[in-house]
């Protein structure tokens, strides 16, 4: 199997490292991790296996994406090269700047390496694409659970620190608001309820939260809960956009079941269904569904698996 | 000011049919806006007011774009204007490419700003626009959930996982807006009867100097096995089908 | 004959069906029939829209479209489960264009801008339906005012449209065969009594009982021509007509739907009910008379626009359709089986509300009485 002579692993933030090196080091000969912040924070690539780190000294209101073109000089050095970055906004936004810079191909939400071929979902999640890139070097972002998960430890190693070179179009911070971070993570959930468009209003949730307390699960729901609605986190959205969720029972209640949805509930071992359309095409997804109320069926449900 | 607008035409995703060996056949769907460009568009319509100009902007196949109910379609949601870069060369056309035909069409029509979606309802590469602003060597960003322009600059509200940015980028620039930025209106009857009579100016990528070769490209798209499931239904939820689907349920959540 | 819909009717009705999808789904009409309620919030989206504004004029800020696209649209609506026999604006503007004075013009506009029909008709009285020589609500003169006495019966939408078309008896009439003229009334005048009849279905708009008891008017307030009431409202009569024939058949539709899926998801013995044949048969029927329906109504709708008149065609249609969509709806509800019976689906809803339309507008037997007169009179000589 043929490995990239590098594969840098370019963080905003250190979690990042824990994320990707694990999985970086079977893709490459080396490991260099590039941060954009302070080396003190990410001292712990080198527990993770990584073989350099990199870093540019933060600057005072400036966002990761400024910094695209000096961490492209770093990469430029090594004529063939895998870039990896968090498939999150930030990480997408860098990875097409760095792609531009250094006239590699740029793939998101890569879940499957293999043999210099990159995989994502496309359609929404009704296919999976294969994507062979012509570049020598090729930046990719890599989607949630597409690793193993390492831990940050303790360990030292050659640290570099990089220039800052200025960006020919700067974007200038106005102002930061932290969004409250959300703790849950349904993707390692053993069981999940899921809630969707059959629930009338806000406060109904109250019946799905009773029964996911029951059997000890985890909240989830459907795209339009946590964007139309807002009803509920986006981190407990399931779906393409959102998480993918591998639990040994899901619950959906109300979720109409469209494909966008199921592509994120699909390695559920065990799917239970509630819902009152018996067109919904969830039902082609249960193992266990009852075609009703919510409102009679959950009381009931909740009565009988709460002790 | 001069809003220039990007969309994409994708196959109809219900219309996709899955064959037996994975492959997908898209030849009976049909033409239809992805879904994350409306919110462009209407982000567009919304941003111009009744003193700005939309300008809509797209590249394709002729397969897709040799189509005036598509075309109406397009100009029904705003638009005064429709340019579109159609070429066969750009039949499955990858991010890097489209963006090119996009960057060297947008350069002969002119802008004060490009909106984009999230991403595209086929591919959803989530590329396009951002090498789009690389290539017109502009300020670009994306998750874009607001926007406003102030003094000649455009100042944006960026929706990231962990916090809220706001932004200050000078025009020209390109965003990328997120899926709930708006609820696109649906077109209105005026709209969709007056379609038909704005202009529509086409571009072949020769035209335009496009190059159509990428960097990357598809070996294989292929849709996954499903698991097989008990399809265990109740078909109501009369007392006596609730009591023996809880039978059912509670076995599986007490194994 | 290319029976292709033109690109721009097939986007009007995508927006429709897309507005229904995401803001009146089934939900919302059970509910309002649930409460006896007029879907306002409906009629005033069909309106923003421009949907309940088509074939309303430019000059009214409507949208021009022709008979056959309003008709389109009406059957869609009815066919997703909403009540598309309220979609009337265009109706009502074009009898103002018509006979209307400017201000009763300006005021149906007004009203359509809203997504309201700017007024109920008031025809029918207790004794007198298609023989209007029994009508008995009489206007008279007297010191320069007229004053309404009487009353009427099943009026659509009393409670809900702004206005109030009257057709009454000239108690001093010019000419004797020429003795019904039109009045503008508002339901808020004094004298003016509004009784709500108690229906088994049309639960999402009024249906009235209203009686005149010295309600005053002016001269300004005649609606067309003195004497020519009657006259007038023929052309009204053969266009509610097709929209009725629109709407039935879109219920059908809307009924043929849902107990297809119902057919091929409700297993008895081991198979699909839709397997037996005694249910296959049904379907087809269904199916042809739905396709009939379309094409009758596509076919007459045709006639208007190409300035034929509808005074056989529209009769026959309705009839068709009133019948046909009945027999559609009856048979999707059988097939359904008791959960048809149940206002757990639209279907029973549906089966109420159809059976009104073999008497709105016109009975079945009425439909019969015109059209064989207009039948007869082809083949005289």
């Amino acid at each position: 199997m043929s490995k990239y002579p590098v594969v840098y692993v370019v963080a905003d933030r250190p979690e990042v490292f824990a994320e990707l090196i694990p999985g970086a080091l079977g893709l490459g000969e080396r490991v260099e991790a590039i941060l954009a912040g302070h080396p003190a924070n990410a001292s712990g690539v080198f527990s993770l296996g990584a073989d350099k780190l990199l870093t540019i000294a933060p600057r005072e209101r400036e966002i990761f994406e400024n910094y695209a073109p000096s961490i492209a000089k770093a990469i430029s050095a090594t004529p063939n090269a895998l870039v990896l970055l968090a498939a999150d906004k930030r990480g997408k936004a860098m990875a097409a700047k760095l792609g531009k810079a250094l006239n590699a191909a740029v793939i998101n939400d890569v879940n499957t390496f293999d043999e210099g071929k990159s995989g994502h979902m496309v359609y929404g999640g009704l296919a999976q694409g294969t994507e062979k890139p012509a570049t020598d070097i090729v930046v990719t972002t890599v989607a949630p659970g597409a690793f193993e998960q390492g831990e940050l430890g303790e360990g030292s190693g050659e640290t570099v620190a990089l220039d800052f070179i200025e960006p020919a179009h700067p974007i200038t911070l106005r102002e930061k608001r932290k969004i409250k971070a959300s703790s849950v993570n349904i993707g390692k959930a053993r069981r999940v309820v899921g809630v969707g468009r059959g629930f009338a209003k806000k406060e109904d949730l109250a019946l799905a939260r009773a029964l996911a307390d029951a059997i000890g699960a985890e909240l989830a729901c459907s795209r339009p809960i946590a964007e139309g609605e807002h009803w509920l986190e986006r981190e407990r959205y399931v779906g393409v956009s959102g998480v993918a969720i591998k639990p040994e029972v899901y619950f959906t209640l109300g979720i109409s079941g469209q494909i966008q949805h199921m592509v994120g509930a699909r390695d559920s071992r065990t799917i239970i269904v509630v819902n009152k359309d018996k067109n919904a095409p969830i039902f082609k997804f249960a193992d266990y569904g009852i075609i009703g109320d919510l409102y009679k069926i959950l009381p009931a449900l909740k009565k009988a698996l709460g002790k | 000011m001069k809003i220039l607008v990007c969309c994409k035409i994708v196959p109809e995703e219900q219309d996709i049919v899955i064959q037996k060996d994975g492959q997908l056949d898209i030849s009976r769907s049909a033409a239809k806006i992805s879904q994350y460009d409306l919110n462009a568009i209407e982000c567009a319509t919304r941003l111009a007011g009744a003193d700005g100009e939309v300008v809509a902007l797209s590249a394709g196949p002729r397969k897709w774009l040799d189509n005036t109910k598509i075309r109406k379609d397009i100009l029904s949601r705003g638009p005064a204007s429709l340019h579109l870069v159609m070429d066969d060369a750009l039949e499955g056309a990858m991010p890097d490419t489209t963006a090119s035909a996009l960057a060297l069409a947008a350069r002969r029509i002119g802008f004060d700003l490009i909106l984009c979606g999230e991403g595209s309802g086929d591919l959803y590469a989530q590329q396009v626009g951002l090498l789009l602003g690389e290539d017109l060597n502009v300020p670009n960003i994306n998750a874009v959930s607001s926007v406003t322009i102030e003094n000649g600059n455009v100042v944006v509200e960026r929706s990231l996982e962990r916090e809220i940015e706001v932004l200050e980028l000078p025009l020209p620039a390109v965003l990328c807006v997120t899926s709930d930025i708006n609820v696109p209106k649906i077109p209105t009857m005026k709209a969709i009867l007056g379609a038909g009579k704005k202009p529509v100016e086409v571009f072949s990528c020769a035209e335009l100097g496009v190059k159509t070769e990428s960097l990357s490209d598809y070996v294989s798209i292929v849709a996954p096995e499903g698991r097989e499931r008990m399809n265990k239904i109740f078909e109501s939820d009369s007392d006596e089908n609730i009591a023996s689907f809880i039978e059912l349920v509670r076995k599986v959540v007490q194994a | 004959m290319d029976f292709s819909l033109t690109e721009e009717q097939e986007l009007l009705l995508s927006s429709v069906r897309e507005m229904m999808e995401r803001d009146f789904t089934d939900d919302y009409f059970r509910k309002c029939d649930e409460e006896h309620r007029f879907p306002v919030e409906f009629m005033t989206a069909m309106a923003e829209n421009g949907i309940s504004l088509l074939g309303v004029p430019e000059e009214y800020d409507g949208v021009p479209a022709d008979m056959l696209t309003q008709m389109l649209v009406i059957e869609e609506i009815a066919a997703m489960g909403g009540t598309g026999y309220l979609l009337t604006n265009a109706l009502c503007v074009h009898n103002m264009l018509a006979w209307g004075s400017p201000e009763q013009l300006a005021k149906t506009a007004e009203s359509a801008q809203k997504g309201i029909p700017g007024y109920s008709l008031l025809f029918t009285e207790p004794q007198a339906g298609s023989d209007n020589n029994l009508l008995a609500t009489t206007a008279i003169r007297k010191n320069g005012k007229i004053y309404l006495n009487g009353q009427k019966t099943f009026i659509t939408g009393a409670r809900d449209f702004p206005y109030m078309l009257v057709l009454a008896r000239d108690a001093e009439p010019k000419d004797p065969k020429r003795c019904f003229t039109m009045w503008w009334v508002d339901p808020n005048a004094h004298g003016v009594k509004i009784q709500d009849l108690h229906k088994i279905g049309w639960h999402q708009i009024s249906n009235c009982e209203v009686y005149f008891d010295n309600v005053e008017l002016d001269e300004k307030d005649m609606v067309g021509q003195e004497g020519y009431g009657f006259i007038h409202l023929m052309k009204n009569f053969e266009i509610e007509r097709l929209v009725i024939a629109a709407y039935s058949c879109g219920m059908a539709r809307c009924a043929f739907g849902d107990a297809v899926r119902y057919a091929n998801q409700r297993r008895q013995f081991g198979k699909s009910i839709g397997q037996y044949q005694m249910i296959q048969e049904k379907l087809v029927d269904m199916d042809i008379k739905l396709e009939n329906m379309h094409n009758y109504i596509c076919k007459t709708a045709w006639q208007y626009d190409a300035d034929q008149s509808l005074r056989l065609s529209s009769a026959l249609c309705k009839r068709y359709c009133a019948r046909a969509a009945g027999e559609v709806i009856d048979a999707a509800m059988q097939i359904m089986g008791g959960v048809g019976y149940t206002e757990d689906v639209r279907i029973s809803r549906l089966w109420r509300d159809i059976r009104i339309t073999r008497m709105a507008g016109g009975t079945d037997e009425i439909m019969v009485y015109i059209a064989a007169r207009q039948i007869l009179k082809q083949y005289e000589n």
